[in-house]
């Protein structure tokens, strides 16, 4: 019998985590990331994963892969370099943008747009103009243009160029036909159109999305190529699929057409496996209907917050990269810098800080060995005795605790303290960053803490979760079963999703031709959607559509996304403005009935659900079994701790804290008054001990 | 009863999230772009005696501006008479409001027949009638002029709608057909806000929440008296001018003030401002003291530690002269006060810079506003806009200032071009980076920008408010000033007239309107600068060679 595997791959800043499915079993792994060539850290993964799972390389049916190769490119300024060619006279749009500032108070805040993207010498107006309606009032200067892409190149060598005229997504011709110019003059030049990648009106927003698809494009382009050579040299042939910034995946070539659908593609992966995780844990809450939770994925460089509300993580389409506008939907994350490799300094009033540097995987914390020497977090939990130096990423780093003294050294002396009361202050640093950050995504928009659960994943969220539950009045943690590798495994669990839209502007009662408009022009998304579907082999009996419209009311600016059902009718027309009203009444206090409603934006998601299936849990035989020893571990005093194995830990057991429970992926810490047991879904479940009566 | 402190910090948090939605409910409902694509409104919750709990974060020029008309309302008809269902509305400057575009609508918050609290919210209509569209004459010499007044009165009486006063404005204003929808959205945002503050009160009970309200205004002046106590005791003045009032166009108005810090007190002074002016530069109390309010904050917090709410201000003393330009006696007019409050706040600003060096960047340029109005011949429909523009930031001990932003005192975004060219007759030419308008320094200040607006059929009318056409935003510390703003109306016959900084004209098809906004003031001395900053300002054209050479004698051979 043949077997099919699965693999999920993800790239964190230090470890690259990988999860095979092999029919119901599951096997994980780990391997160091290699940040020069991230394809090599994959492949190494893969290869090892297979031995592990005893599978052959032609049995891999498919590689899923979450990657953060685009956001980094963000943050580090480090995409390609660009050249934008605008609408003669709007050449500055790029930094003036909407002329706004978020931070209102600071006098000195630095600029809200995206000037890095490419400085005003290449920045170049063409002298065109299309009006609101499409018609073409100047034409376009093709001799300009073909100008401007060979300056652009012989000057600055430029990898991208980006095109953003005004009203393209009235009329795209101008931007379609400086394309053709630019690839005559410069066939290799990637090029971005703004009427291709969000046709939508209001001239900045859409630069902006436009820009940084063109700012990673190349990058992206070039890493996927590379991956899938490396996969075809060692005889992978699987559908490589990559996660998407909205939670679903997708085929790599449809990524490459988009790039700046997958910026959140890497944090998006966790929060559909701590989703996945937080439907599997009910069987374990009996009564307890709560469906909410927040995620805590807390790495190498960084800690992600998102928000899992009533079963689905929650989607913004107003997403925020950095300080600037991406209208995508995408899943609502909150990154700061605070992970096991964030540096710890003081600053010049000798105050302590955690990160926002991180050391990364090179070179690495300090008991790493790798040539670190800077104290970081994971120090701090290695010091005060969290992590077992042996048993560290499943025993493939070998933790040095005199280097990690060593370093924390290096704070404690100036401070005058010693090194273990230097390491819990540490840690008290940064569990309130990220409670802080916690309480930013979840009051900040109006969510109480205490409604939710605390999904910890990553390395280091288990180790922080039980503190900061604590901290935040939050009555539960859950570990899941493979806490350092959730977001691989979330890449196996994702709905395959492909959204299409389209702008339309019409009123129902514009005549009768209408219905039959929106009918052929749902059609056509439905048709690419089906196309997309069939390129990644799946067959389309399987594949639900939900097919939306953006609508409003004529007059108003923003749009309320209203689901449609079935066949397009005038009844289903009907139906859907019905809805609006009632949905802008729930929204925002009141409607407007008898106002001509428009529909503005058509859209399908394309969903197909992977059969993905979870065995059953069995646990192991006792506690007894599952202890392996006992560790001296700081908790404001030094105590003597059970430790444990957590895969041989029997289910509905009861420990009480303090202990430590460690697995190959990650460790978790009970702290003293608090307790756990793993519950029937696998997952184990972290509270404050009981008290009586409750 | 002693406060759980997380129960505080949830409550503090959802007070700002029910403000911050109202602000949303608001803007996505409005049918103007003023409001639905400029942001030129707030949304606020005040306690029964008046004291702001929170805002919305938006217009700096709104913050703590609504606090006299709030406790005039409140004076007028005292909260145990307020009934479920009432509803109040007011835009009367000389009953605490600021011009006449600005409605104020009070919606009181009734829980278990008991009055605990109020949502507001203010917002710029787009005509609120008057002798010119947009209800903003430069020349007015009497409210009268600028509109139809509304004191404080009840837009519903327990649920029923006032028809009369309906009645009375759709007669009264130009294009009601919106000004309507913009009432209702306001409405809407105030019912939100209720029904949000009553589920707190399901919640946590409302004793609870009347409990941290006053808790959190304690906190917040506590935590300011502590920012002040850390200012140098002294007497700190400074002066800043605005062109002219519209209508004596030859006189600067002074705006004078002397700040006094002792121990965790702050008075502020502004004897010696300029008597009220005749054309409608005056800003009245409202408007005055959010000017003030917000740069103090801005240099105390400007990263808003402490919780934004009427706490803040109680250790501040505001003396502003009866019958001055701040503080005017009716019926002087008042729509034209924006760059008069612009000025309060950088003479603030500027007074302060001597307490404290570190916190204070140079003048920002002001950004100033064009509205467009007119009958739109291929509808027939009549309309009325503002644009917003924005200006160059002032150098700071830090690095140069932003080019093209909203600054100090401004906030409100631009309308995107391709918004007023799908709504208006008006087409956008240009609208970029104005070279060399940034003061020269060791950090140079931002540039302003150019924006040049062509009428593309039928006439046009427009109103233009800007300022420092006279003086220029000011250099600190040896930085020197930026450039003076510029306006033209270019006709199609080739035709360039200048406009002041605060007029009125009549465009036709074809003719333009070209503004040039100043940047901000330099820091430091010009020959301090890093020659490759410089170098880098040059090849990217931010500032021509003759600046170079003039300002800075730094000559390159060659630019890209």
């Amino acid at each position: 019998m043949v077997n099919f595997l699965e693999i999920g791959v993800d790239v964190g800043g230090t470890f690259t985590d990988i999860v095979c499915l092999k029919g119901k079993e599951i096997f994980v792994t780990k391997v160091n990331t290699t940040p020069k060539d991230l394809s090599k850290g994959i492949i190494e993964g893969v290869a090892k994963i297979l031995k592990t799972a005893n599978g052959k390389h032609e049995e891999v049916k498919r590689l899923v892969h979450g990657s953060t190769v685009a956001i980094n490119a963000i943050l580090q300024r480090k995409g390609v370099v660009t050249g934008i060619l605008m609408t003669k006279g709007f050449e500055d749009m790029l930094v003036i943008g909407r002329q706004g500032r978020r931070d209102l108070y600071d006098l000195f805040a630095e600029p809200d747009t995206p000037g890095f993207i490419a400085p005003k010498r290449m920045r170049i107006g063409i002298n065109e103009r299309v009006d609101y309606q499409g018609n073409i009032i100047i034409p376009l200067d093709e001799k300009a243009v073909r100008t401007a892409a060979s300056k652009l190149k012989e000057l600055y060598s430029v990898e991208a160029i980006i095109v953003c005229y005004l009203f393209s997504f009235a009329s795209p011709e101008h931007e379609l036909r400086t394309r053709e110019i630019i690839k005559q003059t410069e066939p290799d030049i990637w090029v971005s159109l703004s009427c291709e990648v969000d046709p939508i009106f209001r001239e900045y927003e859409r630069l902006v999305i436009t820009a940084f698809n063109a700012y990673i494009g190349p990058i992206v382009d070039m890493y996927i190529t590379k991956i899938e050579n490396e996969l075809n040299r060692i005889n992978i042939d699987a559908k490589f699929q990559i996660m998407q910034s909205r939670g679903g995946i997708t085929s790599a070539k449809l990524v490459r057409e988009k790039p700046v659908n997958m910026i959140m593609s890497g944090p998006a992966a966790g929060a559909i496996g701590a989703a996945f995780v937080g439907q599997s844990v009910k069987a374990d809450l009996s009564g307890d209907t709560r469906d909410n939770f927040i995620t805590l994925d807390i790495g190498g460089t960084s800690c992600d917050v998102a928000l899992i509300y009533q079963g689905k993580p929650m989607i913004t389409t107003e997403a925020n990269i950095d300080k600037y506008p991406i209208r995508r939907a995408m899943i609502g994350i909150n990154s700061i810098g605070a992970g096991g490799g964030s540096l710890v300094w003081l600053d010049s009033a000798g105050g302590l800080k955690v990160g926002p540097q991180s050391t990364g995987a090179n070179p690495g914390p300090a008991c790493y060995g790798w040539g670190g020497v800077e104290p970081t977090v994971t120090d701090a939990s290695l010091v005060l005795g969290f992590l077992n130096p042996d048993y560290f990423a499943a025993g493939e780093v070998k933790l040095d605790i005199d280097a990690a003294i060593k370093a924390i050294e290096k704070i404690a002396i100036p401070l005058g303290l010693d090194v273990f009361t230097t390491a819990s202050g540490i840690h008290k640093v940064m569990n309130s960053k990220i409670a802080e950050q916690v309480k930013l995504v979840s009051l900040r928009r109006g969510y109480d803490p205490r409604d939710f659960y605390l999904v910890a994943f990553g390395g280091g969220g288990p180790v922080h979760t039980g503190i900061l539950a604590k901290e935040l009045s939050i009555p539960l943690s859950i570990i899941p079963a493979t806490p350092g590798v959730l977001s691989a495994f979330g890449l196996l669990v994702a709905d395959l999703e492909h959204e299409n839209s389209r702008t339309l502007v019409a009123r129902l009662g514009e005549g009768n031709g209408l219905v039959s408009k929106i009918a052929s022009d749902f059609q056509q998304l439905i048709d690419t959607g089906n196309r997309q579907m069939e390129e990644d082999g799946v067959s389309l009996d399987k594949v639900r559509i939900r097919k939306s419209a953006d609508m409003r009311y004529i007059g108003q600016s923003y749009e309320l996304e209203i689901t449609l059902a079935g066949n397009i009718s005038r009844d289903s027309l009907k139906k859907a403005i019905k809805d609006f009203h009632t949905q802008h009444e729930l929204l925002y206090g009141y409607n407007r009935l008898g106002t001509t409603v428009e529909f503005v934006n058509l859209r399908t998601v394309h969903y197909y659900s992977s059969p993905t299936k979870m065995g059953t849990v069995t646990g192991g035989k006792s506690l007894e079994v599952a202890q392996k020893g006992t560790r001296r571990v700081y908790f404001e005093e030094f105590m003597e701790v059970t430790l444990y194995e957590r895969e041989k830990l029997p289910l509905k057991q009861i420990i009480d804290g303090p202990a430590i429970i460690e697995q190959p992926d990650c460790t978790t810490v009970v702290y003293p008054g608090q307790q756990c047991f793993v519950g029937s879904s696998g997952n184990l479940l972290l509270k404050n001990r009981t008290q009586q009566g409750e | 009863m002693t406060i759980n402190p997380f129960t505080l910090e949830v409550l503090r948090n959802k007070f700002d999230t029910i403000t911050e939605e109202m602000q949303t409910v608001l803007r996505r409902s409005a049918y103007s772009s003023i409001i639905k694509e400029a942001n030129d409104a707030g949304n606020t919750i005040f306690t029964v005696k008046g004291e702001l709990v929170s805002q919305s974060p938006g217009c700096p020029s709104f913050l703590g501006m609504m606090i006299p008309a709030i406790q005039r309302i409140l004076e007028l008809f005292p909260p145990t008479e307020m009934k479920e269902g009432d509803i109040f509305i007011m835009n009367d400057p000389y009953e605490g409001g600021t011009h006449l575009p600005d409605i104020t609508i009070l919606m009181p918050i009734i829980h278990d027949s008991e009055m605990m609290a109020v949502n507001a919210c203010i917002a710029h209509q787009s005509d609120m009638g008057g002798k010119f569209p947009g209800s903003k004459p430069m020349d007015a010499t009497e409210i009268f002029q600028e509109g139809i007044i509304i004191p404080p009165l009840k837009l519903y009486d327990q649920g029923k709608v006032n028809h009369t006063l309906y009645k009375i404005l759709e007669k009264n204003t130009r294009l009601f057909n919106i000004v309507g929808k913009d009432i209702e959205a306001m409405l809407a945002a105030c019912r939100i806000g209720r029904r949000r503050v009553l589920s707190l009160c399901q919640q946590y009970g409302k004793d609870i929440i009347l409990q941290c309200m006053a808790e959190l205004l304690d906190r917040s002046e506590l935590m300011t008296r502590k920012e002040i106590e850390r200012i140098p005791d002294g007497t700190y003045s400074a002066v800043e001018y605005v062109d002219h009032d519209g209508v004596e166009v030859d006189k600067l108005i002074k705006i004078k003030v002397s700040v006094t810090i002792k121990g965790t007190d702050m008075t502020v002074s502004f004897n010696g401002t300029n008597p009220q002016t005749k054309g409608p530069a005056n800003s009245t109390p409202g408007s005055t003291m959010a000017s003030v309010y917000f740069s103090f904050r801005c240099i105390t917090d400007p990263f808003l530690t402490i919780h934004n709410n009427a706490g803040c201000f109680r250790p501040i003393k505001l003396i502003i002269p009866k019958g001055s330009v701040i503080n005017p006696l009716p019926p002087a007019p008042v729509n034209a006060r924006m760059p008069t409050v612009a000025a309060v706040a950088n003479a603030f600003l500027q007074a302060m810079s001597t307490a404290l060096p570190a916190k204070v960047p140079a003048t920002s340029g002001f950004a100033g506003s064009p509205g467009f109005s007119g009958v739109d011949p291929l509808t027939g429909e009549r309309f009325a806009f503002m644009d917003f523009l924005c200006a160059g930031v002032g150098a700071n001990p830090i690095g140069d200032g932003v080019d093209g932003r909203s600054a100090v005192m401004n906030s409100c975004l631009n309308i995107p071009t391709e918004v007023i060219e799908m709504n208006f007759p008006i087409r956008v030419k240009k609208f970029s980076l104005w070279q060399d308008s940034g003061g020269a320094g060791k950090y140079q200040g931002g540039n302003g920008i150019i924006k040049v607006y062509e009428v593309t059929r039928g006439e046009v009318t427009i109103f233009h408010q800007n300022n420092y056409q006279k003086t220029a935003p000011s250099g600190i510390y040896g930085g020197e000033p930026s450039r003076k703003q510029e306006t033209y109306i270019l006709r199609n016959n080739g035709d360039k007239e200048p406009v002041s900084s605060k007029a009125m004209n009549i465009l036709h098809a074809g003719d333009k309107l070209a503004i040039y906004v100043p940047g901000g003031g330099g820091f430091g001395k010009p020959k301090k600068r890093a020659p490759e900053a410089i170098k880098q300002d040059l090849i990217d054209g931010k500032i021509s060679k003759a600046m170079a050479k003039e300002h800075y004698g730094f000559v390159m051979k060659s630019v890209c």
